[in-house]
């Protein structure tokens, strides 16, 4: 699936990271390696993430996600999948060195501009396999929601946040019953993959309520 | 499908809001009702019930595609995952090969959903232009179901489903052929599609699908998934 690949808008702190073990190929050791790479997202600072299109750091205590993960690791390895999203350049830089530093053999992409992230690889000597380019939306565009909301719902690829609810809950903080960063947290949940960036929906709802 | 166990139900419209396509409302009694024929299948409003109201019940085939709508049930056609693993692996799996290039089509996407009949119309253009259809994807099965008779292409129109993605790859000399496809079927579907091109980086890092597609009048994007090649072992071809 391309679900961290059409996201709209301003794209400068949100970057959507997958990394993804490949059954029969580098699974050994599966357990120990997931455990060195929650390692390194901890220690890069990143705050949103999940595994296996089931389940995100925001759905579930950490201790408990962390024990899923290790289950499927066992049942089913491929669903054990990371994916996750940074918040700014620097923490996708730390993240990406501790990558390259650990050597855990899995597959790792970023989704981001390709400019940024061919300058962020070559600062850290990373030598880029392949890539799938954008080329947008074709066919009835004029079904989509308008611009604005599409930057919050393709920040779930699989269409899990609602444009109505999305609407719904900016009304909500639009008549003061909740805050814009509670908004963005209750969005976040509907994406159960943890590559929902959290501080980039409260941003984009405080500027359209700042429109009013 | 999701139904609604009325008894825990505490009427809170989360779900109301919540779902993508409005196909869930309040009763007279205040409890949540889902009209089955809007439905999608994508198990939002399971997972956003605070009570645990609402439960997945098996669907029986054709109805079973819809499934495909939610990413947290990775198995429903049989073969792990909505798509393959495109550019995520193609660093271990060498998929992709130099001088060839990769289609990723997101049908449905973003927020508008798709017909199963949409999907059948854009393979088809993908594979009358010289596509190779990629067959470990839910496509070969929506695709042979069609083929083998077991569905009509009435039965596709009547299945919507959140979203699909299409792959398949040809050669890079293939790719305006492709192109042309793609704008031909644009103007026959009743939705939006995404679309995303796989290519391996040359050595000195430049893109060899970025002329052509630039020669054929379209501009990528300035994002993209890259893989950056940390998998092991790397397939170099």
């Amino acid at each position: 699936m391309t679900h961290t690949l059409h996201r709209f808008g301003n794209r400068e702190k949100d970057i959507p990271w997958l990394i993804t073990p490949r059954v029969g190929v580098n699974t050994d050791n599966l357990i120990e390696k997931l455990e060195k790479a929650i390692e390194i997202i901890d220690n890069s600072g990143i705050k949103m993430w999940g595994f296996g299109a089931s389940k995100n750091s925001l759905m579930i205590p950490r201790g408990k996600l962390i024990q899923e993960l290790r289950e499927a690791a066992v049942k089913s390895p491929g669903v054990a999948r990371l994916r996750g999203v940074c918040t700014s350049r620097e923490q996708l830089r730390q993240f990406l060195k501790l990558l390259k530093e650990a050597d855990l053999g899995f597959s790792v992409t970023i989704s981001w501009t390709i400019k940024d992230a061919l300058e962020i690889c070559k600062e850290l000597n990373i030598k880029p396999h392949s890539i799938n380019i954008s080329l947008g939306v074709w066919g009835r565009k004029e079904l989509l929601p308008n611009e604005k909301i599409l930057e919050i719902t393709t920040m779930c690829g699989h269409g899990m946040v609602s444009p109505r609810f999305v609407e719904y809950l900016i009304n909500e903080v639009r008549n003061g019953r909740m805050k814009p960063q509670a908004a963005a947290t209750l969005l976040a949940r509907q994406c159960p993959c943890g590559i929902f960036n959290v501080e980039r929906a409260e941003g984009i709802i405080n500027e359209l309520l700042s429109k009013d | 499908m999701p139904v609604v166990e009325t008894s825990k139900c505490v009427g809170c419209g989360l779900c109301v809001h919540a779902c993508p396509v409005g196909a869930v409302f309040l009763n007279d009694l205040g409890k949540a009702l889902i009209n089955s024929d809007d439905c999608l299948e994508c198990g939002v409003c399971v997972r956003i019930c605070p009570v645990s109201a609402v439960h997945v019940v098996e669907l029986p085939f054709p109805y079973n595609f819809k499934l495909m709508s939610n990413p947290a049930l990775p198995k429903i056609t049989g073969i792990p995952g909505r798509g393959t693993d495109e550019v995520k692996t193609n660093d271990v799996t060498g998929r992709i090969k130099r001088g060839e290039v990769g289609f990723t089509i997101d049908v449905g996407r973003p927020n508008v959903g798709t017909t199963l009949a949409d999907v059948v119309k854009i393979l088809n253009a993908l594979e009358k232009a010289g596509v190779e259809l990629e067959r470990e994807n839910p496509q070969m099965i929506v695709l042979d179901s069609l083929r083998s008779g077991k569905l009509s292409f009435d039965d596709l129109s009547k299945i919507k489903i959140m979203s699909m993605v299409l792959e398949g790859k040809t050669s890079l000399s293939n790719l305006g052929r492709v192109i042309k496809a793609l704008k031909d079927v644009e103007k026959e579907v009743n939705t939006v599609f995404s679309v995303g091109v796989i290519c391996r980086f040359n050595d000195d890092m430049s893109l060899p699908c970025y002329d052509l597609l630039e020669g054929l009048g379209i501009n990528p994007m300035p994002i993209a998934k890259i893989n950056l090649g940390l998998g092991k072992p790397v397939v170099n071809d």
